[in-house]
């Protein structure tokens, strides 16, 4: 079968009933979609499949015909985050981290669907499928919404780690 | 300590973000093989056969492991704290809860290690399960364990006590008793991330465990005592954890991978399926808290009883030490000079209980904030007045007789009660730590504190009871 | 089945092209698994629960269509997302489940199948399911298919399109159970209908005689709601129990019949 994943032609060997999920992270190495559960239900795999937010581990290949799949390798890296992934870092919506990926898919999904600043209700709505058990989501629906906004609090210097209002 | 109050870049942040930070799952190694488990579907049982040959020559299968693999298969969670080890790494005679590993098997994909589980071959006689901790001394109930359901701190006595006054006196003196029983439920962490590890039998004789532990040094401990061997031949790969809250300290997905990747001599990785997760894995036990106070219709409270029973499940893990700190709470923020508890921990045959955000702890602060409401309710005083009477000031002992330097109770009453938007009279809000009314402690509390013992553990009925004994 | 988990590793893997060739690989059934949208059977397969030995997969076989107003007529493969952007209500609301990402995928034919949201709104709204399996093709009234759904392949549902609709429902938000108690309601011709589901987890969902009796004799809905008691076999399962499930239907029977007043 083969799908473009990441803007790159992928030609899968596995069966036609293997998980998306298992292609990204065993043949492919794009260990971004996480096996929270395997029953899609807490979001910890979810790509974009054209675009669309949708969970790997429900996904087979044999659905995937021609498919264009985004996963969170895509959405930028630590010299060039996206605006989803900074107003995460700056917001402390990440904490173990495991469900980031899928909450960085959905909500970029989101704010590209809107083409506008996004409300808090959207947001809850477009990733409340989303299972964390680290942040208590508010600081994610902070993020989400503030993304949405292309703010950007600068605090967080990716490379330059510099403690703020701290004398050295 | 400048950082105090400073927002810093979390560290691990930017790979969070990117997806570049490492969980154990992320991993893969050449030659990596996938472990399943054969689980007791049952909650008590005499295993009468176990037959894994089927299964070993199964597909794609390299090991199947059961108890006679592993080099020291019963050991407990905290030997070094005096506790006999009590629990098999794989079962071998018996099954004590749903969920109890019997066999692991390790093959080339998934697929085929799940399918060969299936064709293990187990049988089990049944027998009746027991699950109600309240029943632990009532004689027609199965025994979880040879020495029965309820576990002995000491040879001769089970529960885990304080003694501190006369609590006798402080019962005879109050102007009314009030009674409460708190049962908070078992709680399952789920964390987002399911246990893992991967093992890599090195070489050289080591072996590598990537592993997902809260606790790595304490894994590394229970590993090496399964494997018999020294720790410095163990080196654990982790820190990355996807949540744990207190569900990633027991220890069982390190050694079981361990164990087999060393018998195929390839290295085995074993993700649990959220089924295992929910169903299997340890949680917050159920407690059942009994409180009765002593206490003056002005609201002080002289004495305090309580009987606590703990659901350790069908092992002791860590329960004792649970007990111990739940135990040590049970007066909460308050001071309260004639104290008597009673924490008892129980087998059953649940899933082995274990640590959630404040371990032993939650469950005492539970019981005893929403008892010290009902007192306020029966005296028909405010509740915030009947807490800032009571709490904690400098001088005042812990039921384990910690004199406090300088507790926190009532600046934490007075921040919490202006961040809820209660407006409280001024006295209330002029309040330190330092001073009562008046005094700086009542002199019947002084009096109270300086009284010898004189509780003794009541038994009703075969079974220990709130009120004191003679 | 042990014997055939050794000997068969790999399913036969059919992707249907047309409706024609889904009913002739489907038969009667016996053998075969569905996949629809893949959120009910994939997990399945994941966890070993199942071992087919062929699979019918039904993303290509044109059974995604929506066309028509009055009835719509919904292809058994149509997503619940694309359901809810052109369904009469209730049948929206009961689309619009709360999981936009599954949704997107889940389909209408799996969700019927399965006890899921969709049946008591395509109750109360007198649709009709046209499926195939051993006798043939049939159309059916959707509380005769959904009472012994077996063997059956959903080709697609007769939807006619009501005065009104309204939807009540008591669940979890997002959580990927069966909801604790769902009600629809509908304002037809011929009167109100009435429906309930989540009675149990698979229980399916039933029409409540008592209660469109009790409406069209000129109770009001509160007095109306109370005999949905009568209708129903409420079981205790890991979501509620039976008694709480007593005790809340009427209230959220009163509910709809309430909306649907204000929807009319």
């Amino acid at each position: 079968m083969k799908f473009v994943v990441n803007g790159r032609q992928h030609t899968s060997v596995a069966g036609p009933l293997t998980t998306l999920l298992y292609v990204l992270r065993e043949e492919l190495g794009l260990v971004g979609a996480k096996a929270g559960c395997q029953h899609g239900s807490c979001g910890s795999c979810t790509v974009l499949i054209d675009g669309e937010p949708r969970r790997s581990c429900l996904t087979v290949v044999a659905t995937l015909d021609g498919a264009e799949i985004t996963t969170v390798e895509a959405l930028g890296d630590p010299s060039h985050l996206s605006d989803v992934q900074v107003a995460f870092n700056e917001h402390y919506a990440a904490q173990c981290g495991f469900c980031t990926p899928g909450m960085l898919l959905a909500a970029t999904a989101l704010i590209s669907r809107k083409g506008r600043p996004v409300e808090r209700e959207e947001v809850v709505e477009a990733l409340g499928g989303h299972y964390c058990r680290c942040t208590g989501y508010v600081r994610i629906l902070d993020a989400v919404v503030a993304a949405s906004r292309g703010e950007r609090l600068g605090t967080m210097a990716p490379t330059a780690l510099e403690i703020r209002g701290v004398e050295p | 300590m400048k950082a105090v109050g400073a927002s810093l870049p979390r560290y691990d942040g930017v790979a969070h973000v990117t997806a570049a930070s490492r969980f154990v799952d992320d991993f893969s190694l050449p030659g990596m093989l996938w472990a399943k488990a054969l689980r007791s579907p049952v909650a008590s049982a005499r295993i009468l056969r176990l037959d894994t040959a089927r299964s070993a020559t199964m597909p794609g299968v390299h090991a199947v492991i059961t108890h006679s693999d592993v080099p020291n298969n019963v050991v407990g969670h905290q030997e070094v704290w005096g506790i006999a080890p009590d629990e098999p790494l794989l079962a071998e005679h018996e099954v004590r809860y749903v969920g109890q590993l019997i066999a692991v098997v390790a093959a080339e994909t998934e697929a085929q290690a799940l399918a060969a589980v299936q064709a293990i071959e187990v049988e089990f006689e049944e027998r009746p399960a027991f699950f109600d901790m309240r029943k632990a001394w009532d004689s027609d109930q199965p025994h979880v364990t040879p020495d029965g359901n309820v576990y002995f701190y000491y040879p001769d006595q089970p529960q885990r006590q304080i003694r501190k006054g006369d609590v006798a006196a402080a019962f005879a003196e109050a102007d009314v008793i009030v009674e409460g029983v708190y049962r908070p439920g078992a709680v399952e962490q789920a964390p987002a991330e399911p246990a893992s590890a991967l093992s890599v039998a090195e070489p050289n004789g080591r072996v590598t465990i990537h592993s997902t532990s809260q606790a790595l040094y304490y894994s590394m401990d229970i590993t090496a005592r399964h494997l018999r061997m020294p720790i410095g031949q163990l080196k654990f790969v982790g820190g990355t954890v996807g949540g744990g809250f207190g569900g990633k300290i027991d220890t069982l997905t390190e050694p079981v991978t361990a164990v087999i990747a060393l018998k195929a001599r390839r290295p085995v990785k074993w993700r649990w399926t959220r089924e295992e997760e929910m169903l299997c894995s340890s949680t917050r036990a159920a407690w059942h808290v009994e409180i009765a106070d002593a206490v003056t219709r002005d609201g002080w409270i002289l004495g305090r009883r309580t009987l606590t029973l703990h659901d350790a499940g069908a092992y002791m893990r860590t329960s004792a030490y649970a007990c111990s700190k739940h135990t040590f709470h049970l007066a909460g923020a308050y001071s309260i000079p004639a104290c008597a508890f009673n924490t008892f921990v129980v087998m059953t045959n649940h899933v082995p209980t274990a640590a959630m955000r404040g371990f032993g702890v939650t469950s005492a602060s539970f019981a005893v904030e929403t008892h010290m409401t009902r007192v306020a309710e029966v005296l028909g005083m405010d509740p915030w007045e009947l807490r800032l009477k009571n709490a904690n000031r400098v001088g005042d002992t812990s039921p384990s007789r910690v004199v406090y330097g300088n507790p926190s109770t009532v600046t934490t009453l007075l921040v919490a009660a202006e961040a809820a938007g209660v407006k409280l009279p001024p006295k209330q809000r002029a309040m330190t730590n330092a001073m009562r009314e008046g005094a700086l402690l009542p002199a019947h509390l002084v009096e109270q504190q300086r009284k010898p013992e004189t509780h003794l553990l009541a038994w009703r009925d075969g079974r220990p009871a709130l009120e004191g004994g003679s | 089945m042990l014997a055939s988990r050794l000997a068969a590793p790999e399913p036969e893997v059919v992707v249907a092209r047309s409706e024609a060739e889904a009913i002739a690989v489907f038969g009667d059934g016996a053998g075969i698994t569905v996949i629809g949208g893949g959120t009910i059977v994939t997990p399945l397969l994941t966890h070993g629960a199942i071992w087919p030995e062929r699979v019918l997969m039904l993303q290509a076989a044109g059974l995604d269509d929506i066309s028509g107003r009055d009835p719509l007529e919904v292809g058994g493969a149509v997503t619940l997302a694309a359901l809810a952007e052109v369904a009469p209500e209730p049948l929206a609301a009961a689309a619009r489940i709360p999981d936009y990402e599954i949704r997107g995928q889940a389909t209408v034919g799996g969700n019927v199948t399965v006890g899921g949201d969709l049946q008591p709104a395509l109750i109360v709204l007198g649709a009709r399911v046209r499926s195939a399996g051993a006798g043939g093709e049939r159309l059916e009234p959707i509380e005769d298919f959904i009472a012994a759904p077996w063997g059956r392949l959903v080709l697609s549902f007769e939807v006619p399109r009501p005065l009104a609709g309204a939807f009540v429902q008591q669940r979890r938000r997002h959580s990927h159970t069966h909801p604790v108690i769902t009600v629809a309601v509908a304002l037809r011709g011929d009167g109100v209908h009435v429906a309930v589901g989540g009675l149990a987890e698979h229980a399916p969902a039933v029409a409540c005689p008592s209660v469109e009796r009790a409406l069209s004799g000129g109770a009001p809905p509160r007095e109306a709601a109370a005999s949905v008691v009568e209708d129903v076999r409420p079981e205790d399962d890991p979501l509620a129990s039976a008694w709480y499930r007593s005790r809340v239907l009427p209230v959220l029977v009163a509910r709809a019949l309430e909306q649907l007043e204000e929807a009319r």
